[in-house]
């Protein structure tokens, strides 16, 4: 069975971003724009991981803190993409 | 509540007393505090449209009063009409074109193409609303990011405090919506309070920087000279951040929690860190446009070359729009090498550290960064070393040339114990506080409030306590400097602070621009900005006038003889000699004295009546009170001509003067008159003129390289030589001579002691009348001008000094008579 997008997400996050932090302090709703942890590269490599492991395609425009601040946030953009609601 | 509406008062006095940003600032900020009580009480669904028409009724104090409130209503109403085109039901991409071609018209206004019957600092004000706002606002209708509605757009353009700030930082309107009230209502108008402060701070440091430590580049002999230059050049950006943190402190008293607009920029550890914290709105205005939009349409050719493109993309825009931004303030699109070098060599900097962290893992904690010695000392040099490199940068960018920035840079070899010991200072201070304080990097954009759980880390009382505590005590020196009385420099200082004129550079810069067109000149100069904002297209200077020509000799131009014409909205008439005076004939009648008066524009009446000049005034005086005797008619032939220095002063008294037989020449100087007298040498060098003087030259080099080389001393030793030979030339001729130094602006004040210029025309054997302090005791020298956009003395001013020079002269001129003509 598939992981779910949010354990995927957290993966790639403390490994590309947070390299040695206790994995139990990220959690779902961890600011991650407005807190430094992705910044505009990070934000861009980000979506290259996110178009690229969930086949789907992002605007320029969801590249914000409304669509990517937090895992929650960033999972919920990937599903509305799955279902083609967005 | 009552606490917050306690410091926002102290506040008030503060700009009130101090003059912060000016008189419309100050109104602004007395209607800012009535409406936010009133605001504060109000019911939320209330509170964005009563913002707007508080916004609106600052137009008309702010703008209207002083321009008429006609003007102010085709403001607000050219505004509607590009919010209404914005709106309009028709496909997105015809409201595009229609609000480009409004846009092209309002560029054709603003660049006097098309004149049309409003102020001319409508438009200014009405591009620091829309140029990039509106281009945001276009972003997020297309994306459908956040809210709109009719109160909204109009309170988002018009925002209160624009109104008195052509330089105004670029709000995000998603920001703008999405931040208002997301916190509690009285730790948003406390953060507001601080940041005003903080402003303030800001504010009057510029001033005092500007009005204390800024040297010339021709003064800068030696390291420490030049670090000395490139650290003031580069502390007048506190005039930016100073003003954006006023805005923003202001428009959160309204309930808009917009993030920090600059985050200790001087700590920054990268170049891409200092792009993130110099200008944070500008940073996300560029990215959400440009940056991530050309990004994602580039990846088709890989990741790394879409970087490349999008990071060319945002430094072109960033460029382009600095001098669009210019374009609207002065009217002219200034195309200046150093801003493409500048942004050029800095978006390379940035572009390498980009690709350097786009291939490196990046290590960001959840918990704060985790200290070790080794990459705390990593860290200080790395920001010492991103400093170093900015300011010289930043030192290129607002460099007049870049032969001068060359000359500049070249005295970084002539080392200096003093030089040493300042660049020592800037990396122990730099180093300490990128320990200290230039951890937090993290940008802070739209929705920064929403990372905190609701005013979990902001301390009310301790934030009030302090800005309430340091207002009060700021409030206190300026009301009473004597308290600063240990040391008189520091009272003197505090005393400059409350009032805002120009620095000898950007006087100097003034005075230029009344010759040639120095719009790349002034990009930088926040106090000439005013004065070019409201400057009117059919206020033509010198060299587009009507009253001189150009000549292929050393006068490089002259005025035309027996014209009459309109110089700057007055009547210039000229004789048949081409002197701006009532005719005379070449020979001198025989009982006549004859005074050639030698001077520039101030002389020649720049912008008067010809009857009013001080020269018409004082002539008909002497003569109506027979200061020569009953029988004796004196005559001051004005052969003063604008734009004149020392050397073509001279030229004019030896080609012209000495035909009609003078017995006295009085010589008007100036306080930039040493800069004059190096003005006639690179102009005419400009024009491949030849320079009849050039033993004078030789002379002056000489004696300025004995003393160090430095180019303003060049423009001393000049001066020094052209009034040594004039009054030889005189001497020679049995005629008298008389230096008067005029000193017309507030910054040419005397400090207490001779000027220099004095003791080199008494040194050179001139009689010397001194009315440097002229301007001195005025309550009000702005009054005296001929305009708010041009310094030159009106009538009344004319007056005055015909009045001051009588005096003085009088005994003088009766005493000559007599020798001259005992009988």
């Amino acid at each position: 069975m598939d992981q779910p997008i949010e354990t995927k997400l957290k993966q790639y996050i403390l490994e590309e971003f947070l390299v040695g932090e206790d994995p139990d302090e990220l959690t779902n709703t961890t600011p991650l724009m407005t807190t430094g942890v992705l910044d505009s590269i990070g934000t861009l490599k980000l979506v290259t991981f996110l178009e690229e492991q969930f086949s789907i395609t992002l605007e320029a425009h969801e590249a914000s803190v409304d669509y990517l601040n937090t895992i929650e946030n960033i999972a919920g953009l990937v599903r509305s993409k799955q279902l083609g609601t967005d | 509540m009552v606490v917050v509406a306690t410091q926002y008062f102290i506040l008030s006095l503060l700009i009130l007393f101090l003059n912060v940003e000016g008189v419309s600032f100050i109104r602004i900020t007395a209607i800012g505090g009535i409406g936010f009580v009133i605001h504060h009480f109000l019911p939320m669904s209330w509170r964005m449209p009563f913002f707007s028409l508080l916004s609106l009724a600052g137009i008309a104090i702010g703008f209207g009063v002083p321009f008429g409130q006609a003007n102010a209503v085709a403001l607000v109403a050219v505004g509607l009409l590009l919010i209404g085109v914005a709106h309009l039901p028709i496909a997105f991409s015809m409201r595009l074109v229609l609000l480009a071609m409004v846009g092209f018209l309002l560029i054709a206004i603003r660049s006097a193409w098309i004149t049309v019957p409003l102020a001319p600092a409508v438009w200014p004000v009405l591009g620091s609303m829309f140029m990039f706002r509106l281009l945001i606002y276009l972003y997020d209708l297309k994306t459908r990011s956040a809210p709109f509605s009719f109160w909204r757009a109009t309170a988002y353009f018009f925002m209160l405090p624009n109104v008195c700030f052509p330089l105004f930082p670029i709000v995000d309107y998603k920001a703008f919506t999405k931040t208002y009230y997301n916190d509690d209502a009285i730790s948003i108008y406390q953060k507001g309070i601080t940041w005003i402060f903080r402003g303030v701070l800001h504010l009057l440091l510029y001033r005092f920087v500007y009005q204390n430590l800024l040297v010339d580049p021709g003064e800068v002999t030696d390291l420490a000279g030049v670090w000395h230059f490139v650290l003031t050049t580069f502390l007048l950006y506190l005039k930016v951040s100073g003003t954006f943190h006023v805005i923003v402190g202001m428009l959160h008293m309204f309930g808009f929690n917009l993030s920090e607009t600059h985050h200790l920029y001087m700590l920054s550890a990268s170049f891409t860190d200092f792009w993130r914290r110099i200008n944070v709105y500008w940073k996300d205005f560029i990215q959400k446009l440009f940056f991530y939009p050309v990004y994602f349409r580039s990846r088709r050719w890989g990741d790394t070359a879409a970087m490349v493109i999008a990071t060319v993309a945002a430094f072109a825009a960033t460029w382009f729009l600095h001098s669009y931004q210019t374009f609207w303030i002065v009217g002219r699109f200034p195309l200046v090498p150093q801003d493409i070098v500048f942004w050029g060599v800095l978006g390379g900097l940035v572009l390498a550290n980009v690709l350097y962290e786009s291939k490196a893992k990046q290590r960001r904690r959840l918990r704060g960064d985790v200290r070790a010695w080794r990459s705390e000392v990593g860290r200080a040099l790395r920001t010492v070393g991103t400093f170093l490199v900015i300011v010289l940068l930043w030192s290129l960018w607002t460099s007049a040339t870049f032969s001068e920035w060359g000359v500049l840079m070249s005295k970084l070899a002539n080392l200096t114990l003093a030089g040493i010991t300042l660049m020592a200072g800037i990396v122990v201070v730099i180093g300490t506080g990128a320990v200290l304080l230039g951890h937090s990097s993290t940008e802070r954009t739209e929705g920064a409030a929403r990372s905190r759980p609701p005013s979990a880390t902001f301390s009310f009382w301790r934030s009030a306590a302090t800005t309430a505590l340091a207002s009060s005590v700021l409030l206190t020196l300026a009301l009473r400097p004597q308290l600063l009385s240990f040391d008189q420099d520091l009272v003197a200082a505090a005393r400059r602070l409350r009032s805002s004129h120009l620095s000898p550079r950007d006087a100097q810069l003034l005075e230029r621009g009344y010759y040639e067109d120095l719009t790349h000149g002034i990009r930088f100069s926040p106090e000439l900005w005013g004065m070019y904002m409201v400057k009117p297209p059919d206020w033509v200077d010198l060299p587009y006038s009507d009253v001189i020509r150009n000549t292929s000799d050393f006068f490089l131009w002259e005025l035309l003889p027996s014209e009459e014409n309109t110089f700057k909205r007055a009547t210039l008439t000229t004789n048949r000699w081409g002197m701006r005076d009532r005719d005379y004939a070449k020979a001198k009648p025989t009982n006549g004295y004859r005074l050639v008066l030698l001077g520039a524009s101030i002389v020649m009446g720049s912008g008067i009546e010809d009857d009013e000049t001080f020269e018409a005034v004082l002539e008909q005086r002497l003569n109506q009170d027979a200061v020569g005797g009953p029988n004796k008619k004196i005559e001051i032939l004005n052969m003063a001509v604008a734009g004149y220095g020392t050397l073509r002063k001279l030229h004019t008294l030896r080609m012209k003067g000495l035909d009609f037989d003078p017995d006295a020449v009085l010589y008007m100087a100036h306080s930039r008159e040493a800069w004059r007298a190096g003005e006639d040498v690179r102009r005419a060098r400009r024009r491949g003129v030849a320079i009849p003087y050039t033993e004078l030259l030789e002379l002056a080099q000489t004696a300025a390289r004995a003393e160090g080389g430095a180019a303003n001393l060049m423009d001393r030793e000049i001066l020094r030589a052209g009034l040594e030979r004039l009054s030889e030339i005189c001497k020679e001729r049995g005629i008298k001579t008389y230096f008067t130094l005029l000193e017309m602006d507030e910054t040419d004040r005397p400090k207490g002691h001779t000027s220099p210029l004095v003791e080199m025309a008494g040194s050179a054997g001139m009689t010397v009348i001194d009315l440097s302090d002229f301007y001195a005791n005025l309550p009000d020298p702005k009054s005296l001008q001929i305009a708010p956009w041009d310094t030159h003395p009106n009538a009344k001013a004319h007056r005055m000094i015909a009045d001051a020079l009588y005096k003085q002269l009088r005994p003088h001129l009766k005493q000559d008579i007599v020798v001259r003509d005992p009988s």
